[in-house]
C-alpha cells in the first residue's frame, strides 16, 4: 500500500504543476485577445477618468507577471476569482450559484455511466456472440454515433409530452433559505423533504440520461472488449481448470483486470462531460455553469474566461486524479513500477 | 494399467481468426489410462496445447470450433454441467507459459485461497494458510511467506512456474496435464519438480500427461508417448519404442534433432516449417519437408495404422516399407 500512496502523491504533485501552468498560460491569452474589456464595458462615452480608474483596479495596468501573482493570491487565500465584466459581481460568487447544479448532473449523468456502462458490457460479454451480445453492440453503435441532443429532443418528446412521465425541462425551485449546497438534491434531503427530493431526481433524469447515454453505449463497448480480451488469457482457463467457482471466476479474476481500461476511458467520459453539458442545460432550461461558461467566452470576460478554465481544470484534475486513485489501487503493476 | 481415465476419439479443433478458419486439429484419437504416464511432443505450432486443453474442457473461452465423437474424463463425457464438474475434480494442469497464467491483479494468496475455497470450502484461515504454505514448500518454494503476499510481476519467472504447479497439484486429482512445466527453471529445480510429479503419479496412481521440448525428459518419464505434426499424430507407441526405432520419417527427424550428449551440438534436424493452417496440404501434411515423400503422400492423407506384431505402435505414412533401412540413424 505503501507504494500506492507514494505514486498518488506524485500524481497530486504532478496535477499543481500542471494546473498553475494551465492557469498561467489562459490568463496570458486573455491579455491578448484583441478589443479592451473595460471600455467595452464602460460602453464608448465613458470618460478616460472612470475607465483609467477601473483598469487600476482590475490590475490591468501592471506586468502580466504581477497580474497573475495578484489573481493567484486572491484565489488561493479568499476563493476570490476577481470581478466578472459581465453580471458585475464577483467571479465566484457566479460560479456558486451555477457550478453546484451542474456538478450534480454531472455527477448524476456520471453514476449512470458507470453503472449500465458496465452492466450491458458485462452481459454482452458473458453472452458474447449471441443474439443477446448482437442487440447490444448494435444499439450501443447506435448510441455511440448519435449526439446528445438528439436524445434530449427524443426524450423530451416521448416522455415529457407524450407519456408526461417526466417535467419538461426545468428544475424544482427552492427559497432561498433552503439553499445550502447549491446541490438540489442534497439540499432537499437536508430539508428532510422526501417528495421533493424525487421530484428533483425526476426533473435531473432526461438531461442526465441524454448527456450520459452515448458514453454509457461507448462505455459498455470498452468494457465488453476488455472482459472479451481477457476470457480468453490463460490465467482464466488457469483458474477454471484449478477450480475457482464461477463467480468468483466472473466477478473477481476476470472483472478486475477489465475495470483497467474501463476505469481509464471512464475517467475521460467524466471529464468531458462538463464541456459537453451546455446543450442538454440550455435544452432542458437547467441554469448552470456550462451555460455561464459559454457566456462568459463569448463576452470576452477576462476574469471569468480565466476562472472557468481553471475550474475546467481542477475539475478534470480531480476527475484524473481518481480515475489514477482507482487504477492503481487495480494494477499492482503500476502501483510498483510507478513508486519507483 | 487398466482403465482409460481419458479417451479421446475423433475430435476436431478449428480456430476462427480474422484472416479466416485455421484448420488445426483435423481428426486425432488418443487415450490415457490410469497410472499411466504419456508423453506428447512435436514442434512449436503442432497442436499440443490444443489438444490438452480441448482434455481439460477450456476451449470454449477461446475462438475454437470444436468438434468431436467422443471426449470422455474417467468415463464420463466432458459435455454438460455434470461433465464440467466431473472434469474439474479429476483433471489439473499446469499451464505452458507461467507469465500469463497468473492473474496479473491478484496476489498469489488470493489466488490460491480461491482456489481451496471452492475445494474445502468454510475452513478456518489457518487451515487455509497451511495448505497454502505446505503447497509451496512441496515445490521447494523460497520464502514463502512473502511469495504469498506478493503478486505475480513480483515474483521471478522461476518462482512464477513453481507457484503455478502448487496451486495445480493442490487439487489431488485422476490426471495430471503438464504442459512444458519445467521451460522456465533451471536444470536442478527441473529435475526436482519432474521427480516430485514422478512421485505423485506414481504414489497415487495418477496419469500424467507430458509436454515437453526436452526429449531427454520424456525419454526417461513417459511410459508412452504421441508424437504430433500439424494437429495430427503420426506415430504413437511404448516410448522406449518409438525411441529405440523410430519409423515415421518426422519421428526420426524430431529425435535426430535433439541435442546428443555425446554429440557435438545440434544435428540438422528436419527443414522447413509447419504448413499454414489456413490451407493445409491436402494429402500428408508433412509431406512438403518429408525426404521419402512420392506422389501418393501429396495427394492423399495417411492414416494411423496398427504396425503388425507390434504392442500398441501406430504410425501414419505411405512409405513405411522403406523405414526398414533407416534414413537416418538416430541416437547412435
Ligand atoms: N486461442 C487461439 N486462437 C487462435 N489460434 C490459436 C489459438 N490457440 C492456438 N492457436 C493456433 O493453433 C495452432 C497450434 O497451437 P498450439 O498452442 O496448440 O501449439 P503447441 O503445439 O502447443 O505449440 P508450442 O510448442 O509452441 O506450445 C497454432 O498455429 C496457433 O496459432
Ligand atoms: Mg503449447
Amino acid at each position: 500500500m505503501k507504494e500506492g500512496l507514494i505514486y498518488v502523491f506524485k500524481r497530486f504533485i504532478h496535477i499543481l504543476i500542471i494546473l498553475l501552468v494551465l492557469s498561467f498560460i489562459v490568463f496570458s491569452f486573455i491579455r491578448l485577445i484583441p478589443g479592451d474589456p473595460v471600455k467595452s464595458t464602460l460602453g464608448p462615452l465613458a470618460s478616460e477618468e472612470s475607465v483609467n480608474r477601473m483598469t487600476h483596479e482590475l490590475y490591468l495596468d501592471r506586468p502580466l507577471v504581477v497580474q497573475y501573482g495578484h489573481w493567484l493570491k486572491n484565489v488561493v487565500t479568499q476563493g476570490d476569482f476577481g470581478k466578472s465584466l459581465l453580471t458585475s459581481r464577483p467571479v465566484s460568487l457566479d460560479i456558486k450559484e451555477y457550478l453546484p447544479r451542474s456538478l450534480e448532473l454531472c455527477f448524476l449523468s456520471a453514476l449512470m455511466i458507470l453503472v449500465f456502462g458496465v452492466l450491458f458490457g458485462t452481459i454482452s460479454a458473458v453472452f458474447r456472440n449471441t443474439w443477446i451480445d448482437n442487440v447490444i453492440r448494435f444499439l450501443t453503435y447506435l448510441g455511440v454515433v448519435t449526439p446528445p441532443y438528439a436524445f434530449g429532443v427524443l426524450f423530451l418528446l416521448i416522455f415529457s409530452y407524450l407519456l408526461k412521465w417526466f417535467p419538461i425541462g426545468g428544475l424544482p425551485r427552492f427559497s432561498p433559505e433552503n439553499v445550502r449546497t447549491g446541490m438540489l438534491s442534497i439540499d432537499a434531503l437536508l430539508m428532510g423533504n422526501f417528495s421533493l427530493f424525487i421530484k428533483v431526481l425526476q426533473s435531473y433524469f432526461l438531461p442526465c440520461l441524454s448527456l450520459a447515454i452515448g458514453s454509457i453505449a461507448y462505455q459498455a463497448r470498452i468494457h465488453r472488449s476488455a472482459m472479451v480480451e481477457n476470457v480468453n488469457a490463460d490465467f482464466i482457463a488457469f483458474a477454471e481448470v484449478a477450480g475457482v467457482s464461477k463467480s468468483k471466476l466472473i466477478f473477481k479474476h476476470l472483472m478486475k483486470p477489465s475495470f483497467i481500461p474501463t476505469l481509464t476511458v471512464y475517467g475521460l467520459q467524466v471529464a468531458s462531460l462538463l464541456g459537453n453539458a451546455f446543450i442538454i442545460e440550455s435544452m432542458f432550461r437547467i441554469n448552470g455553469f456550462s451555460q455561464y461558461s459559454l457566456n462568459v467566452i463569448l463576452n470576452k470576460d477576462p476574469y471569468g474566461i480565466v476562472a472557468v478554465t481553471f475550474i475546467f481544470g481542477v475539475i478534470f484534475a480531480v476527475v484524473n486524479l481518481c480515475i489514477d486513485i482507482g487504477v492503481v489501487a487495480l494494477d499492482p503493476r503500476i502501483r510498483l513500477k510507478g513508486a519507483e | 494399467m487398466g482403465q482409460n481415465v481419458l479417451e479421446i476419439n475423433d475430435l476436431s479443433v478449428k480456430y476462427k481468426v480474422y484472416e479466416g478458419v485455421l484448420d488445426v486439429i483435423p481428426d486425432l484419437s488418443l487415450y490415457v489410462q490410469e497410472g499411466e504416464r504419456v508423453g506428447l511432443v512435436g514442434e512449436t505450432g503442432s497442436g499440443k496445447t490444443t489438444v490438452l486443453k480441448a482434455s481439460a474442457a477450456i476451449l470454449g473461452n477461446t475462438p475454437a470450433i470444436v468438434n468431436k465423437k467422443e471426449l470422455k474424463v474417467c468415463g464420463l463425457s466432458i459435455d454438460g454441467i455434470r461433465g464440467k464438474k466431473n472434469v474439474r475434480k479429476n483433471v489439473s494442469m499446469i499451464f505452458q507459459d507461467p507469465s500469463t497464467s497468473l492473474n496479473p491483479t491478484l496476489k498469489i494468496q488470493t489466488q490460491m485461497l480461491d482456489i481451496l475455497k471452492s475445494q474445502f470450502p468454510k475452513k478456518s484461515k489457518g487451515f487455509y494458510h497451511e495448505m497454502m504454505m505446505r503447497a509451496l514448500k512441496s515445490v521447494s518454494m523460497p520464502a514463502p511467506e512473502r511469495v504469498l503476499d506478493s503478486y505475480p510481476i513480483q515474483l521471478s519467472g522461476g518462482m512464477r512456474q513453481r507457484v503455478c504447479i502448487s496451486m495445480a497439484l493442490m487439487k489431488n486429482t485422476k490426471i495430471i496435464i503438464a504442459d512444458e512445466p519445467t521451460t522456465a527453471l533451471d536444470v536442478t529445480i527441473e529435475e526436482q519438480i519432474l521427480e516430485l510429479i514422478d512421485d505423485l503419479v506414481k504414489k497415487e496412481k495418477k496419469s500424467l500427461i507430458l509436454v515437453s521440448h526436452a526429449l531427454g525428459t520424456v525419454r526417461k518419464i513417459t511410459d508412452r508417448l504421441y508424437v504430433m505434426y500439424a494437429g495430427q499424430i503420426v506415430e504413437s507407441g511404448l516410448t522406449k519404442d518409438i525411441f529405440d526405432n523410430p519409423h515415421h520419417p518426422y519421428t526420426i527427424g524430431l529425435i535426430d534433432a535433439t541435442p546428443k550428449l555425446t554429440g557435438n551440438g545440434i544435428a540438422d534436424g528436419i527443414a522447413g516449417d509447419i504448413p499454414s493452417y489456413l490451407n493445409p496440404p491436402k494429402g500428408c501434411r508433412f509431406a512438403p519437408r518429408c525426404p521419402r515423400a512420392t506422389q501418393i503422400c501429396r495427394e492423399q492423407a495417411p492414416v494411423l495404422e496398427k504396425m503388425e506384431g507390434s504392442v500398441d505402435r501406430f504410425v501414419s505414412c505411405h512409405n513405411l516399407e522403406v523405414s526398414e533401412k533407416p534414413v537416418v540413424s538416430s541416437l547412435t
